[in-house]
Parts: C-alpha cells; sequence; structure tokens
C-alpha cells in the first residue's frame, strides 16, 4: 500500500514517526504554555489554594480577580501602569516622528552631507556612550527626576533610522519625481506619498519603540527619585523580580490581600497584556516591513 | 568640575567611575590590590580613637540585656515618653538623602502625613531618594560618578572600594564625634562602641553606624503552635534529636515539611563551623576548608532526602518561605533575631507562636553559634555638606533618639491617632498608614535595636530569653571591622556561587565529595586573596 501523500508530494513518514513528532512538539508546546499557564492560574486563584500549593497553580479551584482588583486600586502598581502607558504612548509617538523624519532625509540623495550624517547614526549602532556620560547628560540638561529622562535619551534609535531609511530609499522615485513636478513640496511628498506607503515599516518601528519604552526600568532606576514616576517595570523588578513584598498601602487596599505569589503574577500579567495585546494588530505588517526595510538596505 | 586638572579631581572622577565598574583600587593601595596602603587599611580601626559609649540612662529597661550576650527588652513603652531634643535640631534647609528600602513604597509628600510630622518635627525636610535594596549599587554608583550625592549616603556592607570612597567623598567625622566630643549628640553615644568600629577607615572615624547589634545572628525558629498541638517536645540535644523533629514535623500528605529553609547553617552550628571565617590560634580561616562540612552537608542532604524539607525549597525566594512559615506549610525556619517580632506581626494566624530551638553539638554537648555583624550599613555625610556638619549631625542624632522618648514614638509610630493608637499605653500601628514610613531615614541614622512587641511583654521577652540561652557560646565572625580590598569586589560573588554548590550538594545534584575540589577552586581563585588581606589586617590591629 502506498503512503500518503503531501500537497507537495512527498510522502507522509511512517506513523511511528509521526507519534514521535508529536510527542516532542507537545513537550516542546508544554515547556513554553505551562509557565504561562501556571502565572495566569496563579493570579486568579483562591488564597488557600495558592499558599496550599506553595505559591504556584496550575489548575486554579475556583476563580477569582481579587489579585487584580488589589493591584487596580490605586496604589503603587495603578501609578506606575499609568506612567508605563504615558511614557509608552509620548515616548513611541515621539520617536516615530523624530525617526521618520531622521529617516526621510537621510534617505534623499540630494542632502548635503548625506554620507557624514548616515555614518554619524551608524556610529551611534557601535559605539555606546556608557552609563555615566549618560548620567551626565541627563543631569545638565535639568532631566533628573523628569519623566522626560524615560523617554528623551532613547528616543532615537540609530537601527531604526537605518531601517526606516532604507524602506525610503526602495519606494519608487517616480511617484515622488511625479508629486514634485506637480508642485508638492518636500514636507508634502513626505506626508502625503512617502508615509502612506511606509505604513508597514512604521508600524513594525513603531512596535520596536513602543516594546523598548514599556520594558525599560534601568532609565527609571537611574533618573526618577520620586517612586511615584517610576514605571511599572521598576514596581515590576522590585516586587516580583528582587521579591519584595506589596503591603495594604502599596495597593491602597484595606481588606486582606491577596496571596502575595497571586499579587506578584497579576502584576506581571498587567506588564505583559498590554504588548502582547498590540502585536496581532500589527503581525500582517510585520514580516513585509522588517524584511523590505532590512534587506535592500 | 573645573578645567584645572587638580588631584582632588582626579581622585573624585577615578571613584565615580571606580565604584561604578568596581574597579576602585586607584586611590591609596597598592597596585597588587592588596589595599595595603594606610587610607584603606583596615588594620589601623582599631587603634583609631572611637567615641565614648555612654548609655542613654533616661529609661531603664523592663529586661535589661547584658552587653555583647543580650539585647534589651521592653514590656510596655513609657507613659509619659522623655522629650530627647528641647527644639527642632534641623536649621530649616532641607537634608538631601540616598537611601534604599525593602518594604511599601512610601506615599508622595502631600499624601503621607508622617512625612510631613517628621518634616516638622525635624525643621528640615527630608528630602531622602530611596532605591530598591537590590538596585542600590547601580543607583549609588551612578550617583557617586556623576557627583551628585546628597547630604548623607548609606553604604551598603556589599559596596566595592568602600575606604576609598569615603576618604574621597565623606567628611571625617573623628573631630566632631571621638572621644568625648560626642557628648554633644547624646543619642549617638548610645550606641554601642562594636558598632563605631565598623565606621572607622584608615584611623578616622567616616560613618555613622545602622546598628542591629545581636539582632542579624541567625537561630533556628520553630512553629510552637503546630509543635504543641503535635505534642512534639522540642528540646534537641543533638543532631539525631533534631532530626526526629524534623521527621515527626513532615507531614507531606497533610501538605506540611519541617524546615521552610536550607538548615546548613544550623548544622554547621552544631559542627561549630558555622560562618565563612574562625579564628584559628591567631589566624584567621575559612571554615569552608573544614572536614567537618562535609557532615553538614551529608547532614542537611539527609534531610532533604528524607522530604523533611519543602520540595520547592531550592528555588523559593524568601518571601515565599516566610509565606509558607506563616500559613504553617513549614514549621522550621532559619532567620535573624530581628524577624522574631516581625513573625507575629504578620502572621495573622490564630495562636501563632515561634520559638527558637537551642546549638547543641552534633553529637551532644553544645554547638557553636555564630554573631551576626553589629551593623546592617554605615551612612556618611557628604564632603560637600562639611559646612552644614553640626546641624546634619543633630539630625542624625535626633534620628537616632533611643527607645522610650518622644522622638523614637514618632519615629517608629508615627503620631498617635493618625498612625497608631495607643492600647494599654502601647502605640498600635494602624494598617491604612504603615505604608508611610519607607522615607529611607532609617538607613541614615538608627538607634541601638530592643526587642519590643506592643502589647506583649511575653513576646517582647522571649528572644531575649533567647539570646540568653545561646549566645554564651556563639563567637564573632573575625573580620569585623577589618577590610580586604579583594573582598570588597569579590566575596559577594563567590558567596553566590558557594551557595549554587551548597544547593547542588544538598538537592542531590551533585556528591558530596565534589566540595573539598570546588572551595579549593574557590581558594585559588580569590579567595585566598582575601584571607591573605584580612589575616594581614588583623596582625596590624592587634
Amino acid at each position: 500500500m502506498s503512503r500518503q501523500r503531501l500537497h507537495n508530494g512527498q510522502a507522509l513518514p511512517a506513523w511511528p514517526m509521526r507519534l514521535l513528532k508529536g510527542a516532542i512538539l507537545l513537550v516542546v508546546c508544554a515547556l513554553v504554555v505551562l509557565p504561562f499557564l501556571g502565572i495566569v492560574s496563579t493570579s486568579i486563584a483562591p488564597r488557600a489554594q495558592v499558599q496550599a500549593e506553595g505559591g504556584f497553580v496550575l489548575i486554579p479551584e475556583s476563580f477569582t480577580l481579587e489579585a487584580y482588583r488589589s493591584v487596580l486600586a490605586g496604589g503603587v502598581v495603578a501609578s506606575a501602569l499609568r506612567v508605563s502607558v504615558l511614557v509608552t504612548v509620548v515616548g513611541t509617538a515621539l520617536s516615530l516622528i523624530s525617526s521618520t523624519l531622521l529617516a526621510y532625509g537621510l534617505s534623499r540623495p540630494n542632502l548635503i552631507g548625506q554620507r557624514f550624517l548616515v555614518v554619524f547614526v551608524l556610529v551611534s549602532l557601535l559605539f555606546t556612550p556608557g552609563l555615566i556620560p549618560l548620567y551626565l547628560v541627563v543631569k545638565q540638561a535639568g532631566l533628573l527626576d523628569s519623566i522626560w529622562a524615560l523617554i528623551l535619551p532613547s528616543m532615537v534609535s540609530g537601527f531604526n533610522v537605518i531601517v526606516l531609511r532604507a524602506f525610503f530609499m526602495n519606494l519608487p522615485s517616480e511617484l515622488t519625481d511625479a508629486a514634485r513636478i506637480d508642485g508638492a513640496s518636500e514636507w508634502q511628498i513626505f506626508t502625503r506619498i512617502v508615509l502612506p506607503l511606509s505604513k508597514a515599516v512604521t508600524a513594525v518601528i513603531g512596535l520596536f519603540y513602543a516594546v523598548s519604552y514599556w520594558n525599560a526600568f534601568f532609565n527609571a532606576l537611574l533618573f526618577i527619585n520620586d517612586p511615584s514616576k517610576w514605571p511599572l517595570q521598576m514596581v515590576l523588578r522590585m516586587y516580583v523580580v528582587n521579591d519584595g513584598q506589596l503591603g495594604q498601602s502599596d495597593l491602597a487596599v484595606t481588606e486582606n490581600l491577596p496571596a502575595q505569589p497571586s499579587i506578584q503574577m497579576a502584576i506581571l500579567i498587567l506588564a505583559m497584556v498590554p504588548i502582547l495585546l498590540v502585536y496581532p494588530f500589527l503581525q500582517r505588517h510585520f514580516t513585509k516591513g522588517v524584511l523590505t526595510g532590512a534587506v535592500k538596505g | 568640575m573645573g578645567s584645572t586638572f587638580t588631584r582632588r579631581g582626579l581622585l573624585q572622577a577615578s571613584l565615580g567611575g571606580s565604584a561604578l565598574l568596581g574597579l576602585g583600587a586607584l586611590v591609596g593601595c597598592s597596585s597588587s590590590g592588596t589595599g595595603t596602603g594606610d587610607a584603606v587599611n583596615g588594620a589601623s580601626n582599631n587603634k583609631a580613637m572611637l567615641p565614648d559609649h555612654l548609655p542613654y540612662d533616661g529609661i531603664t529597661p523592663d529586661f535589661p540585656g547584658q552587653p555583647g550576650l543580650s539585647t534589651d527588652a521592653y514590656a510596655t513603652y513609657p507613659s509619659e515618653p522623655v522629650r530627647a531634643y528641647a527644639t527642632a535640631p534641623g536649621d530649616g534647609q532641607p537634608l538631601s538623602g540616598l537611601s534604599y528600602f525593602n518594604g511599601s513604597l512610601r506615599p508622595d509628600l502631600d499624601r503621607n502625613l508622617y512625612w510631613q510630622a517628621m518634616n516638622t518635627a525635624i525643621g528640615s525636610d527630608l528630602q531622602i531618594t530611596v532605591v530598591p535594596a537590590a538596585e542600590y549599587g547601580s543607583k549609588f554608583a551612578t550617583v557617586t560618578a556623576g557627583n551628585t550625592l546628597p547630604d548623607m549616603f548609606t553604604i551598603l556592607p556589599t559596596l566595592p572600594a568602600i575606604p576609598q570612597l569615603l576618604q574621597a567623598r565623606a567628611v571625617d567625622l573623628t573631630p566632631y564625634l571621638a572621644g568625648d566630643a560626642i557628648t554633644a549628640y547624646p543619642s549617638l553615644a548610645n550606641i554601642p562602641t562594636a558598632s563605631w568600629q565598623g565606621c572607622v577607615f584608615g584611623g578616622k572615624i567616616r560613618a555613622l553606624p545602622i546598628e542591629r547589634g545581636l539582632q542579624t545572628t541567625k537561630l533556628m525558629y520553630l512553629r510552637r503552635d503546630i509543635a504543641e498541638s503535635a505534642g512534639l517536645d522540642a528540646q534537641v540535644s543533638d543532631f539525631a534529636d533534631f532530626r526526629s523533629l524534623c521527621a515527626e514535623l513532615s507531614a507531606p500528605q497533610s501538605n506540611r515539611w519541617a524546615l521552610a529553609n536550607l538548615p546548613l547553617d544550623y548544622v554547621r552550628s552544631m559542627l561549630a563551623i558555622a560562618g565563612p571565617w574562625t579564628l584559628e590560634g591567631g589566624t584567621i580561616v575559612s571554615n569552608w576548608t573544614r572536614e567537618e562540612q562535609l557532615d553538614a552537608l551529608e547532614a542537611a542532604r539527609g534531610l532533604y532526602e528524607a522530604g523533611y524539607l519543602n520540595p520547592d525549597v531550592l528555588a523559593a525566594p524568601p518571601s515565599q518561605t516566610n509565606e509558607w512559615f506563616h500559613a504553617g506549610t513549614a514549621a522550621l525556619k532559619w532567620d535573624t533575631y530581628s524577624a522574631w517580632t516581625g513573625f507575629y506581626v504578620y502572621s495573622g494566624v490564630e495562636g501563632f507562636g515561634v520559638q527558637g530551638l537551642p546549638v547543641p553539638g552534633f553529637d551532644g554537648g553544645k554547638g557553636q553559634p555564630v554573631l551576626g555583624a553589629p551593623n546592617i550599613a554605615v551612612s556618611a555625610i557628604s564632603a560637600d555638606s562639611e559646612d552644614r556638619i553640626e546641624t546634619i549631625l543633630k539630625i542624625a542624632d535626633w534620628l537616632a533618639a533611643p527607645f522610650g522618648t518622644q522622638e523614637y514614638l514618632l519615629n517608629k509610630y508615627g503620631e498617635e491617632g493618625v498612625h497608631h493608637e495607643l492600647q494599654d499605653g502601647n502605640p498600635v500601628l494602624l494598617d491604612e498608614r504603615k505604608g508611610e514610613y519607607g522615607l529611607g531615614h532609617i538607613y541614615l541614622a538608627a538607634s541601638p535595636t530592643v526587642f519590643y512587641y506592643p502589647g506583649s511583654a511575653e513576646i517582647s521577652r522571649e528572644p531575649q530569653d533567647h539570646q540568653r540561652s545561646m549566645l554564651p557560646d556563639a563567637v564573632p565572625d573575625p573580620t569585623v571591622g577589618l577590610y580586604s580590598e579583594t573582598g570588597s569586589r569579590s566575596f559577594a560573588g563567590i558567596v553566590q556561587d558557594v551557595e549554587a554548590l551548597e544547593a547542588d550538594i544538598i538537592g542531590g545534584r551533585r556528591p558530596v565529595s565534589e566540595w573539598t575540589s570546588e572551595i579549593e577552586a574557590v581558594l585559588a581563585g580569590g579567595l585566598q586573596s582575601i584571607l591573605d588581606e584580612y589575616n594581614e589586617a588583623y596582625e596590624q590591629s592587634q
């Protein structure tokens, strides 16, 4: 009896091999999914079960959102969440504006000193200034303890500018030439022709920026002295990674707290979910945006 | 920094960078990194003129302690606390600081009544930047390098190149505090001499102690209520008794294991090899090289294999082990004396009770616990703030006001009716404002610790009783007050590696026999240099 064939003509492997492959894939999937399931389950499990099972629950006996209510009740986590959203939204917008403008300028062949400026951007990829010079610059700029210290030092990424520039250079010059003949200014060409054609790469670069703003904690550690301006990742670091204890006052709740592991896992979920939610909307742009920009540079 | 290339400028820049990079051997020490220069030599510590010790006599402890053997304990707070300061010590100018915190994050000043009350009482606004303890090193290094050190800053023992840093950036406090000069600051004079010894660098007083006295010494806690309900006799007279107790306390089918964390150091105390160092015939040696380590590891491993430790113990963070202990999932826990009253505060379990186990010899007789360090940190005053030194010292003195004073009451319990209410004369913190205390000031200046549990003389006294029974047999860490250049940079990492090795061996991932060869490698990889430097410093201190 001949074996079943795949649509490309290849023969299907024998069933023991398929079983083995399935088992291996199942194990790999479990390795990825189970920790995540544990995080979600622990965050919604009742206090007694969390304590009884040593702080990590895989299958909750019942369902409670007490941990989420506690961390969102207006204490340190809620405040940090606001800061993180603000920094991510404002930072991503400013980064996209500045990066696309810079990249578009660098992509124009008639720009005076273009080569030097491109090298200037490239050098920032090769040599980072280091912590102390960065701290001194932020200090001299009067940004210590300001939320702007979480945005301005990382506003323009050389890598993202190079990717954007490569994408812009790849756009058909006939389009911009035609617009120019019709009397469009550079600004009009940029906003009405180039940007609408660059949605894919802009979305991807925007995602890169958003993820980096959302995940950053070290700048906050160095530059922010007022804890009320800490972003969520700083709180995550303090209470989850460094095993700090969240008290009632931290969470602005007066009744009995959920178990600490539930609170920690709830913070972890809050720190992960916003970025996870953004990915599906940008996924269709992702491959196209990155490959077009990077390969044809 | 000006354009002139000065020695001081170079020093400051070097220290800033070196503190960050862990390459601080740039000031006053030999190129070999052995730290033999006078400026950094811990050996001269003991030769420095220390402040006189003038114990505060405004209040008599209900249960007086003995110096070096037990801590003062109080049954109640005085009904009419003494006012230590007639006027506010501040000068109206803010006091800036850099410190760390472990607990709750403080609310902003406008929502923080405790902070407002402290500012009013002190007469200067406390503007202290607080950083999570685990991140303090990074923040401190950057602030130092950026030359933005505040008026006062906390120095954790894990920071590198502390003597060099203090010499370059901190005020020499010797003229203000040495000998009887400290009488101008009676609360600081109340701090025992042992703590001041850790504040002397290069023969000068460069810091203030954050005293913990005997509270940092560790013991084995037992949930007394669990033991009593099981009808167990908690008196252990050797390791076999301890193992039997563990067996009786373990009931995995009821989700309970005997031990919340590794008992290795407890077993080591039974074998008189606790702590990394010991003094043997006038020479400091590493306890890790002792043959008895193999017995300790084998014994601890046996407890793990028998299922007397929570199965997640090797990966559990401290908060988790506390949770197990509070919930009764574990009945034994290795922790410091400072945790004793805290267990009662956070337990929330009806009938909760703890007791400390004795430290018997492994095969009977007496064991040998090791004393913890008398300070958990020190604090220093920035050289740039020397023009305000007397005001800053007065504020520090205010913050170090001893138990029984009005200042202590405000410092620890806030205002009556707002942060605490009096129950039978004892201040009991109100839950809704407990988070306001994390200003960081408790790591800039602190009074000597006492045992006091509001509302229970018995709980206040229990740990002292245990100290009286255990600490006469305890030995101090011989390296306290000594400085090792290599140790300041690498010992924390070495300890981390050794602890990982211990966990591997106890968990059965590696055989006990590997301990010896691994420790030989650790010796060759830096531990021997640390030992040599400590011994050199010790010899010079004698």
